[in-house]
């Protein structure tokens, strides 16, 4: 069963070589749950747009051959994890704000690491260096806390800085 | 912390009322967090309530001369690597520079006194401002700590009610320091029964204990407490007892009476490990154990007429015994016991001997010849029915001067019926 459809949450229908799409994990699992057996089956993802889909598509196609990522050892967790991206990498996931965090839920639904690990890392990238004000920007947040509240978070971080 | 995740919108929709961010499940936030330094993660604490729900944590050591109070940031019940800042403060500058929020969030508690009647500059106010402050600790763990009879121990523990690892630990009081050992009584007035785990250690115990247990920290129980162990208080019965334990480690000195009253009289144990550390002359072992009139073979130990018997009955003992043929006895037949070991770790020629040799290698002969002894005890128990296990094993390392046998008896209630007269 070289491949194998796979059904949007806007029920459109994207046909894949099951060999792209072995990177999820989620959909492995179903298609071993359906018991699939032809091509005209269908997968359904219930959590995932078109859209969405033919990104994640896209991703996987490029990264098909890829060898499987080494986890970290959970014994020695790094401070701080590599924040490495490839040059494709960058300009894949150069998109809106709305259609990247769609990105990484997609990953995150269809338990594919790789691309998780890379949604993740650029939204970190977007925090790094920005003062609370301009995150509250850049993500829309709205500032609830008090400023007796901002006090006392600023008094304790302070104890937290590296001086 | 408000409710993440939802459904991706299929990419191309507006963002509505939810900022995307709310969206994201909490697991992929603390992936994000992951890979921001610190100075980000305290940054991300000034953005909103619940932007990322990054909470302080601090530990605290107080020592004689300085305390060393380590903050970092963490996500609650998430692993997240861990960005904490060590600051040292000498003793004169006091805890109250410290924001009320950071003194409240302390979950380990370290206090650490050469002699809790000397203790130095403002210490004691700064534990007066951590009675008065802490609220959430987790772990509380002292050397000397037993000033005020306890009552600021007492205090903090009945104030963190999240407190579930406790260990005490007093500095090498000898048997002469009598004086010294009667505050440890005092401990018996803290209530401990809500406590999920408490261990009590004596310094020269956790050498001894280093032999054969990770350091300090044995097992601690998830839930109720179960297993306790105890190191060198010299009280008889433990006041409160946690309904829930099952298992009961005393490492020196308790005596197996006092062993068999709280079995009789407060707790169905199941399980029991009693370790005694013996102080042992040049002499000879043996003849310590005769004058002691301690059990030196499987049929003394059980109370049985020894088949092989030769010569004098055992002495009279003229202090309390440790261990006796009739408790043991008395002890096996409670209901409810089905493991128990003896461990008894021996001591040549201790440091205050005044210069006496230490002839490691007799000792050594000693306990196997001890071994020989002890060695029908698997026979004689398998003709009793219920027992599933009897053995005496021993423990050398002569180059170190480490000493050691113990006693395991395993018994199956459903079959035994009990020992013979």
């Amino acid at each position: 069963m070289p491949f194998v459809n796979l059904e949007s949450s806007d029920g459109d229908l994207v046909k894949v070589d099951v060999d792209v799409i072995k990177c999820s994990v989620t959909i492995n699992a179903l298609i071993e749950h359906l018991g699939l057996e032809d091509d005209n089956e269908v997968v359904p993802l219930q959590n995932v747009g078109t859209e969405t889909l033919h990104k994640v598509l896209a991703w996987a196609k490029h990264h098909k051959d890829d060898l499987p990522s080494v986890d970290d050892d959970e014994d020695d967790p790094p401070r701080e994890r590599r924040t490495d991206i490839t040059t494709w990498d960058a300009n894949f996931i150069k998109m809106e704000q709305i259609q990247l965090f769609d990105l990484i839920l997609a990953a995150n639904y269809l338990d594919i690491s790789g691309l998780l690990d890379l949604g993740c890392k650029i939204v970190a990238d977007m925090i790094k260096g920005k003062t609370a004000d301009e995150i509250r920007t850049m993500f829309n947040i709205v500032n609830d806390l008090t400023p007796q509240e901002q006090e006392q978070i600023r008094k304790e971080n302070e104890w937290c800085e590296e001086k | 912390m408000p409710k993440r995740g939802g459904k991706p919108s299929g990419g191309g929709g507006g963002s509505g009322g939810c900022p995307p961010w709310k969206k994201l499940p909490t697991e992929i936030v603390v992936k994000i967090l992951e890979y921001l330094r610190c100075a980000d993660l305290l940054s991300t604490r000034l953005v909103s309530k619940d932007f990322v729900p990054l909470r302080i944590r601090a530990s605290l050591w107080i020592l004689e001369h300085l305390k060393n109070l380590s903050v970092g940031v963490f996500f609650p019940n998430k692993a997240l690597p861990e960005f904490a800042k060590d600051h040292e403060l000498p003793y004169h500058r006091r805890l109250d520079v410290v924001p009320d929020s950071i003194l409240e969030n302390i979950g380990w508690l370290g206090v650490d006194f050469a002699d809790p009647d000397f203790v130095m500059g403002d210490t004691l106010k700064d534990l007066a401002t951590l009675q008065a402050k802490s609220r959430n600790l987790l772990a509380l763990d002292t050397l000397n700590a037993e000033f005020d009879n306890f009552a600021w121990l007492s205090d903090i523990i009945s104030k963190n009610k999240g407190l579930n690892t406790i260990c005490l630990d007093v500095v090498d009081l000898t048997d002469e320091d009598e004086e010294a050992r009667r505050t440890h009584k005092n401990l018996r007035y803290v209530d401990c029964s809500w406590m999920k785990a408490l261990k009590y250690f004596d310094q020269q115990e956790i050498q001894a204990a280093r032999n054969y247990v990770p350091p300090l920290y044995f097992a601690w129980l998830d839930d109720n407490l179960k297993d306790l162990a105890i190191l060198d208080y010299h009280y008889k019965n433990i006041a409160k007892l946690p309904p829930t334990l099952t298992e009961l480690t005393v490492l020196n000195p308790v005596t197996l009476e006092n062993m068999v009253w709280i079995s009789e009289n407060q707790q169905e144990l199941r399980n029991f490990v009693i370790s005694v550390q013996e102080k042992v002359g040049e002499e000879s072992l043996l003849r310590d154990m005769a004058r002691s009139a301690k059990p030196c073979n499987a049929y003394e130990l059980l109370g049985l007429n020894d088949p092989n018997a030769q010569g004098d009955p055992p002495a009279t003992n003229t202090k309390k015994p440790i261990l006796t043929p009739a408790l043991l006895r008395r002890f096996i037949h409670l209901p409810h016991v089905e493991n128990f070991m003896f461990l008894f770790v021996l001591s040549l020629n201790p440091e205050n001997s005044y210069g006496l040799p230490k002839d490691k290698d007799h000792m050594a002969d000693q306990v196997i010849e001890l071994r020989n002894r002890f060695k029908e005890l698997a026979a004689v128990c398998n003709k009793t029915p219920g027992f599933k296990q009897a053995r005496f094993s021993y423990h050398i390392l002569s180059d170190a001067g480490f000493f050691s046998y113990r006693i395991i008896i395993s018994i199956d209630r459903s079959t035994f019926k009990g020992l013979p007269p």
